[in-house]
């Protein structure tokens, strides 16, 4: 019974991930795919038919391609369905009109109709399939409606072609598929079809081989399409229905706890391997991995099938695998540990086709698997024309001449000379036998020292010499004793053994010395980045480490202050905006673009981005020094690697100069806070003693003008120096509010006592509205804020200039407004003059400080309201303080 | 002719020192200057003064325990002076037992207004308390518990009656917010700011003062509340 509860209950990492991806679908757009089983179902008709009832509830529907074919009924249903235009595309002098992504991205439109998901862009599209637009149309929250034919599918795609025998080249992921928020399946059954291709009602493209359609629509392989068509939506369902199973706690997928792993080489087999590796997971419910064996020579591959190796990690990735690159010289040994490490149960592998020698010296990989996998099931594929692939997989590596090295060479004939010098000088003392063993010794030092063809030259020379020197008749070519036959043919064979062996033994040298020549270079980079004073040699030391190691040249992007993207290092190339826009694509989407990508493959860099703690800080690219090639899976991995370290060091970097800039800002805060709360301090209190001296004085002699301004100007150089501590205060945080509630009336009732003396020749003219609610505020500081105003009005506006108070509620919220009937503020200037030290001349008054202002501003600012100024339409000048709602205290009854 | 009020000034800047002692003696006090707290203690508690004017800004103590330390033995009249910046000491060292308060830098007629107040209550401690309150047409009897407008008597709720009593008792001096709340409402009010504003302004509405231009209650922001001086 245990048992069975622990089943239903979802694990939480899976309903986590989940909720993740649910979230994640909340924000993207819906995809509804109409899915048929071959061309001429009413696909298109079918999607224009729902576009048009979607467009009728009123539904911003935007067509952005659509391919009638000319047919009058798919034109019917299309009319008034606004089209995008078309992307007019020049290659080679030839018009291709395309499907635009960036104009339906501008102008994103509720719901988006893409004909044909599985279509191939020309070159000189963002991306090479137009999926993959549609996935970019979803990021962007845009409805998709597309067609989808089931020959597309791409984990489909070899059983469609074993089906049709037609090769199907454009295929659609699987992945998007099953993502699919919608699918809907229009069936058509075959007879019909049949009818319908009679009347020419299907569309065949034009120069399409007859012979090729003629097979493709037979009515069998219709039926078979169309079971697959039916097959892979009943999937659909059931994968949906998992889904929601899932979420609700019902069921946990994949019970039998398989897993599955994929072993993919550098050969033609590996998108095969993947599609069959992500039918079987599907199938099973099991999570799957991707391994890439690395072999040695792997550099030498070419790139094509490095492309190949590439693009089918990529789709296995696309298609939920985990992928992980092995290498090493024992591979088979490897390859089964990591498989019992992740508790693999299935191993899919290619049949391994070897050249004949080392077929007959060790065994295959596929062999070594199955033999020593224990109780993993293996599964072994072969593809159909294994002959041809077997071609193929021999002429993997490019045809190079190889290297001869002459030295090996005149040394390999030098040895021979000795071998035989030597044999003839003790020839009355040994027998033939023994100057054979002689030559042996010449066979094995060459063999092992100098490799295979130097060791074959020797043997040919050794054999040849032995012949004639030797052998009777003496001096010449002929053999009379047949037994010399065998004495040659063991020759050869040593030599060809020995030098096997020995060139097997240097290749497992060389392998892993340049493994340890790439963990010298990681530490001396890490080594280098973490002395590095400053980006730019950061970047330098990262370029040298690329040159070497990748041997490409580096392309580093970083985005400046307003988020533009530029080229910090590497060399402009000639189509200089494609490498912006790919190293744009790539730090926005944060995934490699670029060459032997499927983003704007035609790039001349590999982009990779540079990925921080928090984001993305910029985009790596590499070009390799020798032309056009694509990258293998290990040497992304290294850029990756590489990538990663740029960014943690660049991250440090930054965070010890924004240390050191917030240290710096701190302590000159310090310093002028100490020394403006001194000085104003040390001003204070004389003053103080000026302004009560001078009011003792102005007791006894009231009418003494000169007493007068002293005690004036006194209290004028007071408020100043006020202002300034309170700036000073404000500034240093050490504001605090005293939150109480008042109500406005008293308030504005001390401030108005406050100012009474500045005021004396300006009216004032008081309008508070009645029965103002309770007000949260600090009191002293908004009371401070009307007497700023009040001061300034009656500092900027000559005597005898009325000022008004009003307050009252606006929109919930307190107004308070100090107007006055003066010149008002300089046009334009309204914003302005609430900075610090902001002043401006209002008639012939001297300015003021300029800080009355912006303290009323931080003070407010302080309570969430707001302060503007404002000319009125009848002159004069307006500050209002709006304190917001929220501060309004209900009051108990 | 009476004795000269004999007041200690403890202020540490000798221009306020200065200045206060040539006003002071020049309106008939007795003035002792000290620079710090310690001086000022030990000449007060040697000579009991009539007044002390404290600095809250001291160098060597802070006002809050000099106010403690004398109001430990002694209930003379404390006047503190404080520093724009200094708010919050200022409200302590009212709630710690000082009489009134004055923001430097302040003018001679507030700091004699203050004075003479302080001093008022200072010599109150050996005659009965006063029975009533009169400024203008406002007249609070506070045996009586009655309270008159230009010779008419208003009705009062008890706590309308008791927050005007504990303002006129000590009318002149600021009473801060809690104080008020603590007398009125009791012990566990303090917090509740809103019923002192909602019954001063009731108040102040049956005693006919207008908040925007008080004639008789006198809003101290962040402070308290003060009713003017009684003639």
């Amino acid at each position: 019974m245990r048992t069975k509860e622990s089943h239903k209950r979802p694990d939480p990492a899976q309903l986590l991930s989940q909720i993740e991806a649910d979230e994640q679908k909340k924000n993207r757009g819906k995809l509804k795919i109409f899915f048929g089983s071959s061309a001429g179902v009413g696909k298109t008709y079918a999607m224009l038919l729902e576009a048009r009832r979607r467009k009728a509830e009123g539904i911003d529907v935007l067509a952005g391609i659509i391919e009638t074919h000319q047919r009058p009924e798919t034109k019917q249903v299309l009319k008034g369905i606004p089209e995008l235009p078309r992307l007019e595309i020049d290659h080679r002098g030839v018009k291709i009109s395309e499907f635009d992504l960036d104009a339906a991205l501008k102008r994103k439109p509720a719901i988006l109709l893409v004909d044909e998901l599985a279509h191939t862009n020309a070159l000189g599209c963002r991306h090479p399939k137009r999926w993959q637009d549609v996935e970019e149309l979803l990021d962007a929250g845009i409805d998709v409606y597309t067609t989808l034919n089931v020959q597309h599918l791409e984990s489909l795609n070899d059983v469609v072609e074993s089906i049709t025998g037609i090769p199907v080249r454009e295929t659609v992921p699987d992945g998007l598929f099953d993502k699919a928020d919608d699918i809907i399946l229009v069936d058509t059954p075959p007879d019909e079809l049949l009818n319908r291709l009679k009347e020419g009602k299907v569309y065949i493209a034009p120069g399409a081989n007859e012979h090729a359609v003629q097979n493709f629509f037979k009515k069998t392989n219709l039926l078979s399409l169309r079971e697959l068509a039916l097959r892979r939506t009943a999937d659909y369902v059931d994968v949906d229905t998992n889904v929601q199973r899932r979420r609700e706690g019902v069921l946990t997928p994949n019970i039998a706890g398989d897993r599955i792993m994929v072993c993919i080489g550098p050969d033609q087999f590996a998108a095969k391997l993947v599609r069959t590796g992500k039918r079987l997971a599907a199938a099973m419910k099991a999570p799957w991995i991707a391994v890439y064996i690395e072999s040695p020579d792997a550099l030498d591959l070419t790139s094509r099938l490095r492309q190949n190796v590439q693009q089918a990690l990529q789709s296995a990735e696309r298609n939920g695998a985990e992928i992980f690159t092995l290498q090493g010289t024992n591979i088979g040994n490897e390859l089964v540990e990591y498989a019992h490490s992740k508790g693999v149960t299935k191993i899919v592998i290619g049949k391994s086709i070897k050249s004949f020698w080392r077929r007959v010296f060790s065994r295959n990989l596929t062999e070594f698997v199955i033999a020593e996998s224990g109780d993993i099931d293996v599964y072994v594929v072969t593809t159909p024309g294994a002959s041809v692939l077997a071609q193929n997989f021999n002429r993997r590596r490019e045809w190079k001449f190889p290297a001869i090295k002459i030295n090996d060479h005149l040394f390999a004939m030098f040895v021979a000379a000795i071998c035989t010098g030597t044999g003839y000088l003790l020839r009355p003392m040994l027998s033939n036998s023994d100057i054979i063993m002689v030559y042996l010794i010449g066979t094995v030092t060459v063999a092992a020292w100098l490799g295979r063809w130097p060791a074959l030259l020797y043997s040919f020379l050794a054999v040849s010499c032995f012949n004639y020197f030797f052998t009777e008749p003496v001096f010449t070519f002929t053999v009379y004793d047949s037994s010399y036959w065998l004495t040659f043919a063991v020759m050869f064979f040593t030599s060809f053994v020995i030098s096997s062996q020995a060139a097997k033994l240097r290749e497992q040298m060389l392998f892993s010395r340049r493994r340890e020549h790439e963990t010298q270079l990681f530490y001396n980079l890490t080594k280098q980045l973490s002395v590095a004073q400053d980006e730019k040699s950061m970047m330098k030391d990262l370029e040298n480490c690329i040159a070497e190691a990748l041997h490409s040249e580096t392309n580093i992007w970083l985005p400046d202050e307003n988020g533009v993207l530029t080229m910090h290092k590497g060399s402009i190339v000639e189509d200089q905006l494609k490498e912006a826009t790919a190293a744009r694509w790539c730090f926005d989407h944060q995934e490699s673009a670029g060459m032997g990508t499927n983003t704007m493959p035609s790039a001349m860099h590999f982009y990779t981005p540079i990925i921080g703690i928090k984001s993305v800080l910029g985009v790596l690219g590499i070009m390799p020094r020798s032309g056009h090639d694509a990258y293998l899976p290990d040497q992304v991995v290294m850029l990756k690697t590489f990538a990663g370290l740029l960014a943690s060091a660049l991250e440090r970097l930054r965070a010890a100069e924004a240390a050191e800039k917030t240290n710096l800002l701190v302590e000159k805060e310090k310093l002028r806070n100490i020394l403006l709360s001194s000085v104003s301090h040390d001003l204070r209190s004389p003053l103080s003693a000026i302004i009560g001296a001078t009011d003792t004085l102005l007791q006894e002699e009231t009418g003494n003008k000169m007493l007068g301004s002293i005690r004036q100007e006194a209290a004028r150089l007071n408020k100043i120096i006020n202002n300034l501590l309170d700036i000073t205060r404000i500034e240093g945080g050490q504001l605090q509010l005293n939150m109480r509630p008042y109500y406005p009336a008293e308030i504005i009732g001390t401030a108005v006592d406050a100012c009474r003396a500045v005021m004396k020749d300006h009216p004032l003219s008081l309008h508070v509205d009645e029965n103002l609610p309770l007000v949260r505020m600090d009191g002293t500081l908004i009371s401070q804020v009307i007497q700023n105003l009040l001061e300034n009005a009656a500092h900027h506006t000559p005597a005898g200039t009325k000022v008004g108070i009003q307050v009252g509620l606006a929109h919930k919220a307190l107004r308070m407004a100090v107007s006055d009937d003066g010149p008002g503020i300089p046009a334009g200037q309204e914003k302005e003059i609430f900075n610090k030290f902001a002043t401006f001349t209002r008639g012939d008054k001297p300015k003021g400080t300029g800080l009355g202002l912006a303290i009323c501003q931080a003070i407010v600012t302080a309570h969430q309201g707001r302060i503007w100024a404002e000319n009125q339409p009848q002159g004069g000048a307006r500050f209002v303080i709006e304190l917001p709602d929220t501060l309004i205290v209900e009051e108990p009854i | 002719m009476a004795i000269k009020p004999r007041i200690v000034v403890i202020e540490d800047e000798p221009e306020i020192s200065r200045f206060l002692k040539t006003a002071l003696e020049a309106q008939g006090y007795s003035i002792n200057a000290v620079p710090d707290a310690k001086t000022g203690i030990k000449i007060s508690s040697a000579h009991p003064p009539d007044l002390i004017i404290l600095d809250l800004g001291l160098p060597d103590m802070d006002g809050k325990s000099v106010i403690k330390s004398i109001r430990e033995w002694s209930q003379v009249p404390i006047i503190v002076l404080s520093a724009r910046d200094q708010e919050t000491e200022k409200v302590a060292a009212l709630e710690m037992g000082a009489d009134d308060y004055l923001t430097k830098p302040f003018g001679t007629s507030e700091l004699q207004a203050r004075i003479r107040v302080a001093l008022r209550r200072g010599s109150r401690k050996e005659q009965p308390e006063e029975q009533k309150y009169m400024f203008e047409s406002l007249t609070v009897d506070l045996l009586k518990r009655e309270v008159f407008l230009k010779g008419k008597a208003i009705s009062m709720t008890p706590t309308e009656y008791d927050l005007l009593a504990v303002l006129a008792r000590k009318a002149g001096r600021v009473v801060t917010q809690s104080e008020l709340l603590r007398t009125v409402w009791g012990k566990n009010a303090e917090e509740n700011d809103h019923y002192l504003r909602i019954y001063v302004q009731r108040l102040r509405q049956k005693i006919g003062d207008d908040p925007l231009n008080p004639q008789y209650v006198f809003t101290e922001p962040g402070v308290g509340y003060r009713l003017r001086e009684a003639e």
